[in-house]
C-alpha cells in the first residue's frame, strides 16, 4: 500500500494505491464548522445532487447511466465529526480489467459531473427533484422512531447539553426544511464550493498520476481554503450531581441510557487509553457490562457503552423490562466504580488491547476503513496504524484508572413503555 | 480436494466431502489479513416438525427452538465460553439463525488454526442444564421486545403470516415470547441431535489462510470424533396452497409515517423447468426492473408524491412457493397499492432490461470478491437454497436470454397478494 498525497489551494488529493481490491473507490468529503441551522440544508443539498443532474435530469436516468457503467455506484452521506460537518460523495466501480478498458474515466467524469453539474436552470435548482428530495426528507425526519435504540440516545444527548453540536439531529428539523427553497439552496451549494474544506480520497490498482489528472480535470473548486481548526468539543462545565429524566412512548422494551462527559483528558488518554477503557467496560461480549447485567442477571439482550471521541462523551445503553431498570442501573453504576478503584483483571486489559490490535490492523481489508483512517488524519494529524498499536500497547492499569476518574456520569435517562 | 478456478474473477475454489458427510467450501484471499470462517447446520426456525435420530415418529417442538439452540451452544462444560476463547486472540466470534439455516461464525487474522478447531469443538458439543437453559429465557424475550418495537420487523412477521398457510416460513424466527418459555432442556437436546450432525452440516472458510493446511486440520478434528452415521433427516412436508390467508391487514405502532409491504405468492412448480437457480434470477430481474429504481414506475409514484424513495424489494423462497415483498413508505397507501395492481396486470420486460440486469450481475459477482463476509454469505446462501456452491456461479448470469425470460413472464401469476400496512398510533398524528 503506497500512499500519496497531492496539495493544491483549494483541494486536496489522496492517493492509497493497493492492488487488494478489484474495485476502485473513490470520495470527496466538503468540510465546515457545524450549524444547527445548516444541517437540513445539507441533508437536502447531498439528495437534490444524486436525485438529478444537468446530463441526467432524474433519478431513473441517473441510475440507467450507473447500471450502464457497470453497477458504478454514487452514494451521499452527512456526518457530524465533533464541531464540524462532512458531507460526503464516493463512488465505486469495478476495476476495469474486470470490465472494458475506458470505464474508469467514464465513471470517475460521471461521478464529477453529477456533483459540479446540477439540475439548476436560472440560479434555481429544478422544481421536481426539488419536491421530491423535500418529500423524501421530510420522511426522514419522521422516521426518526423507526430505531427506538437510536432514538432514545438522541433523546438523551439532547438532555446533556444547550446548544452544544452533540445535542443536534442529524436527520434535520421540520421547521428548518420549510425554509429551504430552490433558489436559496443554490446559493448554500455554491457557498460550499466556495468555502468548505475539501479532501478526495483514492483507493485502488490505479495509476497516480493518471487518476490524480483526471480529478484535476473534472474538479471545479479553485478557491484558497482557511484551516477549519480543531474538530474536539470540550466540555466546560461538568455536573456535580446527576441529573434523572423518564419519559413516556408507546413502546414493548424500556430503555435505559447512561451519559458520561469527559474532562481533561490528555490526547493520549482520549485516543488511547479512552478505547481500552470503554472495551472493558462495555465493548465487547467479554465486557464488564456484558457479563454482569446479561450473562449473570439475564435482564437484557444487549448492553453496550459507546464512544464518541471527538465530542469527550462516553454512552451506555441497553433495552430490558421497565421494572428491571434500578436494578441494571446499580449494576452498571457498581462497575464504573470497578473501574475506577482497580478491580480490572489484567486478563482484561490484555484481551481489550488484543481487539482494539486486530481492529488496527485489518482497516487495510477495507477501502471505507482506510479511506476513514487517512481522513482522520488529515483532521487531527492522527497516528498512523503502526503508531497506534504501539500507544495502545502502552497502556497500563494505571492510566485506565487515572482516566476513569474522569468520567462523569452526566444524565440518567429512562425511555419506559408497560412491561407486561 | 477438488480445486475449481472461478473464470472472471481469478479466482480459486477449493472443495471437499469429508467421511463423516461434512462439506468444506474454502476461497483464500492472500491479499487481506481478516480470516472468516463459518460452520453451518441446514437447520433454521422452519425445522419444527421432524423425525428425531433414533426414533420414526413425527414430533413438533415449540417455536424459536433453533434460535434458542444458537444461544445455548455458546455455554460449554468447562467454563470457558467461545467468546472468551476467541476474544483471547482479537477474534470475534458470533452466530445467527435463519428460516433455513443456523451459522456460528468467527473472523480474525490471529491464531487460525486454534480458532478452526475450536469453532468445531464447541459447536459439535452441547452442554446445557435446566438452570442454564431459564436463564436464558430472559435474555432472548428481551431480544423478541427489541424487535417487537421495530416496525419493520413487525412487517416482515406480518406478511409471512398472511401469505403462508402450512408451510413454517409463516412464524418469526425467534419464536414468541410465550413459545420460548416452554422450552426444555430435552426438546433442546432432540433439535440439537438430529440436526448438529456433520451429514447435516458444512464450514465455508474465505480470506487468508492456506486451504490445504486447513483441509487437513478440519479432517484430523473430525476423525478424532464418532458421530452416528445419518440419512437426511426426515421434516414434515407441507401441503401449501397458492392462495394467501389473508389478503389485507393493518396495525399500529409508534411510528410517523405508514410503513408497508406488499407480498406477491409465486408458485415456482408452475414457471416451467429450468432450474431452480435460474428461475430465482429471473424472477429477481423482473421485479427489480418492474418496480426498481430505474423503473418508469418509480419515477411516475415520486412524481405523484406516492414515493419519496425507492422501494425495498424482498424475497424469500420455500420448496414451493417465492414471496416477493415490495416495502416502502408512503402518506398515500390506497392509491400507491392501485398503481402497483394496474402494473402487474401487464408485465412487461425489454431486451435492454435483461442487458442492463446482466452487467449489475456481473458487477455483484466480481465486487463480492473483496469482502470476505459478502462472499462467505454467497456462498452459505447457494448451499443453503441449491445444495451446493460451484465455481459457475459467475457465468450463469451470461446464459440468461429473452427467450426464456418471456416464457417465464407468461406463466408468472402474480394474482395472489397480501398487504400488510403499519400505520401510525391514532394520537400521533
Amino acid at each position: 500500500m503506497e500512499y500519496i498525497k497531492k496539495e493544491y489551494a483549494a483541494y486536496n488529493i489522496h492517493v492509497i494505491k493497493t492492488d487488494v481490491f478489484k474495485t476502485v473507490t473513490l470520495e470527496i468529503n466538503f468540510l465546515r464548522k457545524i450549524k444547527k441551522e445548516e444541517i437540513t440544508t445539507r441533508n437536502f443539498l447531498s439528495e437534490i445532487l444524486v436525485q438529478s443532474s444537468k446530463n441526467y435530469p432524474s433519478k431513473r436516468l441517473l441510475a440507467l447511466k450507473s447500471n450502464d457503467l457497470y453497477n458504478a455506484n454514487i452514494s451521499t452521506q452527512n456526518s457530524r465529526i465533533g464541531n464540524f460537518s462532512d458531507l460526503s460523495f464516493s463512488l465505486q466501480f469495478l476495476n476495469e480489467k474486470y470490465t472494458e478498458i475506458g470505464m474508469q474515466k467514464k465513471s470517475i467524469e460521471f461521478f464529477f459531473d453529477t456533483i459540479f453539474n446540477p439540475n439548476v436552470k436560472d440560479n434555481n435548482f429544478d422544481l421536481k427533484s426539488f419536491n421530491i428530495v423535500k418529500e423524501a426528507i421530510k420522511t426522514e425526519i419522521k422516521s426518526v422512531k423507526d430505531n427506538m435504540t437510536k432514538y432514545a440516545l438522541i433523546k438523551m444527548l439532547e438532555k446533556m447539553g444547550k446548544d452544544e453540536p452533540y445535542t443536534y439531529i442529524g436527520f434535520g428539523y421540520l421547521e428548518d426544511l420549510e425554509k429551504i427553497t430552490t433558489e436559496n439552496l443554490y446559493e448554500y451549494y455554491k457557498d460550499i464550493l466556495r468555502s468548505d474544506k475539501v479532501d478526495i480520497f483514492v483507493v485502488g490498482d490505479v495509476d497516480v498520476e493518471e487518476i490524480v489528472s483526471l480529478v484535476n480535470n473534472n474538479l471545479k473548486i479553485n478557491t484558497v481554503k482557511k484551516e477549519l481548526g480543531n474538530p474536539v468539543i470540550e466540555h466546560d462545565k461538568i455536573r456535580s450531581r446527576l441529573s434523572k429524566v423518564s419519559e413516556w412512548e408507546n413502546i414493548i422494551q424500556s430503555k435505559l441510557n447512561i451519559g458520561c462527559k469527559l474532562k481533561n483528558l490528555s490526547e493520549f488518554e482520549r485516543k488511547y487509553v479512552l478505547l481500552v477503557y470503554n472495551e472493558i467496560l462495555g465493548g465487547s461480549s467479554e465486557s464488564k457490562l456484558f457479563k454482569n447485567v446479561r450473562e449473570k442477571n439475564s435482564l437484557v439482550y444487549y448492553v453496550n457503552s459507546a464512544l464518541k471521541i471527538y465530542d469527550n462523551l462516553l454512552m451506555i445503553y441497553c433495552g430490558l423490562n421497565k421494572k428491571d431498570s434500578d436494578k441494571a442501573l446499580n449494576i452498571i453504576k457498581k462497575e464504573m466504580t470497578n473501574m475506577k478503584k482497580g478491580n480490572i483483571l489484567d486478563e482484561e486489559i490484555k484481551v481489550a488491547k488484543e481487539g482494539i490490535i486486530t481492529s488496527l490492523n485489518t482497516i487495510t481489508d477495507s477501502p471505507a476503513r482506510i479511506i476513514s483512517l487517512y481522513f482522520s488524519k488529515e483532521l487531527t494529524s492522527g497516528d498512523d496504524i503502526n503508531k497506534r498499536i504501539e500507544m495502545v500497547n502502552k497502556v497500563t492499569k494505571e492510566d485506565i484508572i487515572s482516566l476513569a476518574s474522569k468520567i462523569k456520569i452526566d444524565t440518567v435517562y429512562l425511555m419506559y413503555g408497560e412491561d407486561n | 480436494m477438488e480445486e475449481k478456478i472461478i473464470e472472471i474473477a481469478n479466482e480459486k475454489l477449493y472443495y471437499s466431502k469429508l467421511d463423516n458427510g461434512l462439506e468444506v467450501y474454502m476461497i483464500p484471499n492472500n491479499n487481506v489479513k481478516n480470516v472468516y470462517a463459518t460452520f453451518t447446520t441446514k437447520y433454521g426456525s422452519i425445522h419444527d416438525e421432524f423425525v428425531p435420530i433414533n426414533s420414526n415418529k413425527m414430533i413438533s417442538v415449540p417455536k424459536g427452538i433453533a434460535h434458542f439452540l444458537e444461544h445455548k451452544m455458546f455455554e460449554q462444560e468447562d467454563g470457558i465460553n467461545p467468546f472468551e476463547f476467541f476474544s483471547k486472540s482479537g477474534t470475534n466470534a458470533n452466530a445467527h439463525t435463519a428460516l433455513k439455516n443456523t451459522t456460528y461464525e468467527f473472523m480474525g487474522p490471529n491464531n487460525f488454526i486454534e480458532n478452526i478447531n475450536y469453532l468445531l469443538d464447541y459447536v459439535q458439543e452441547l452442554y446445557i442444564t435446566d438452570d442454564s437453559v431459564e436463564k436464558e429465557k430472559g435474555i432472548i424475550e428481551q431480544e423478541l421486545k427489541m424487535y417487537m418495537d421495530d416496525p419493520f420487523w413487525s412487517m416482515y412477521d406480518g406478511i409471512r403470516n398472511n401469505i403462508f398457510s402450512q408451510n413454517p416460513t409463516k412464524y418469526p424466527i425467534g419464536g414468541t415470547v410465550e413459545s420460548i418459555y416452554k422450552i426444555t432442556k430435552e426438546d433442546l437436546e432432540k433439535c440439537y441431535n438430529t440436526f448438529y450432525n456433520p451429514a447435516n452440516m458444512f464450514v465455508v472458510i474465505t480470506g487468508n489462510f492456506d486451504p490445504n493446511i486447513t483441509l487437513n486440520e478440519i479432517k484430523e478434528n473430525q476423525e478424532k470424533k464418532n458421530f452416528k452415521p445419518m440419512e437426511k433427516v426426515k421434516i414434515k412436508e407441507y401441503k401449501e396452497n397458492d392462495k394467501v390467508v389473508k389478503d389485507y391487514m393493518e396495525i399500529e405502532k409508534n411510528i410517523d409515517i405508514n410503513k408497508f409491504s406488499y407480498g406477491i405468492k409465486i408458485n415456482l412448480s408452475k414457471l416451467g423447468n429450468i432450474s431452480e437457480k435460474k428461475k430465482r434470477l429471473y424472477i429477481s430481474i423482473i421485479f427489480d426492473t418492474l418496480f426498481g429504481i430505474t423503473s418508469e414506475f418509480y419515477e411516475q409514484m415520486t412524481e405523484k408524491n406516492y414515493l419519496s424513495s425507492p422501494l425495498g424489494i424482498d424475497k424469500i423462497y420455500t420448496d414451493t412457493h417465492a414471496l416477493i415483498t415490495l416495502i416502502g413508505e408512503t402518506n398515500f397507501p390506497k392509491e400507491l397499492f392501485a398503481e402497483i395492481n394496474a402494473l402487474l396486470k401487464n408485465l412487461n420486460i425489454e431486451e435492454t432490461d435483461l442487458e442492463r440486469s446482466k452487467k449489475i450481475l456481473h458487477s455483484i459477482n466480481i465486487k463480492m470478491f473483496d469482502n470476505i463476509e459478502d462472499l462467505n454469505d454467497t456462498i452459505i446462501s447457494n448451499v443453503i437454497n441449491y445444495g451446493t456452491f460451484d465455481e459457475n456461479f459467475i457465468k450463469l448470469s451470461n446464459e440468461l436470454n429473452m427467450d426464456e425470460l418471456k416464457k417465464i413472464l407468461k406463466k408468472l401469476d402474480v394474482s395472489n397478494k397480501a398487504i400488510f400496512l403499519v400505520k401510525p398510533f391514532e394520537n400521533n398524528l
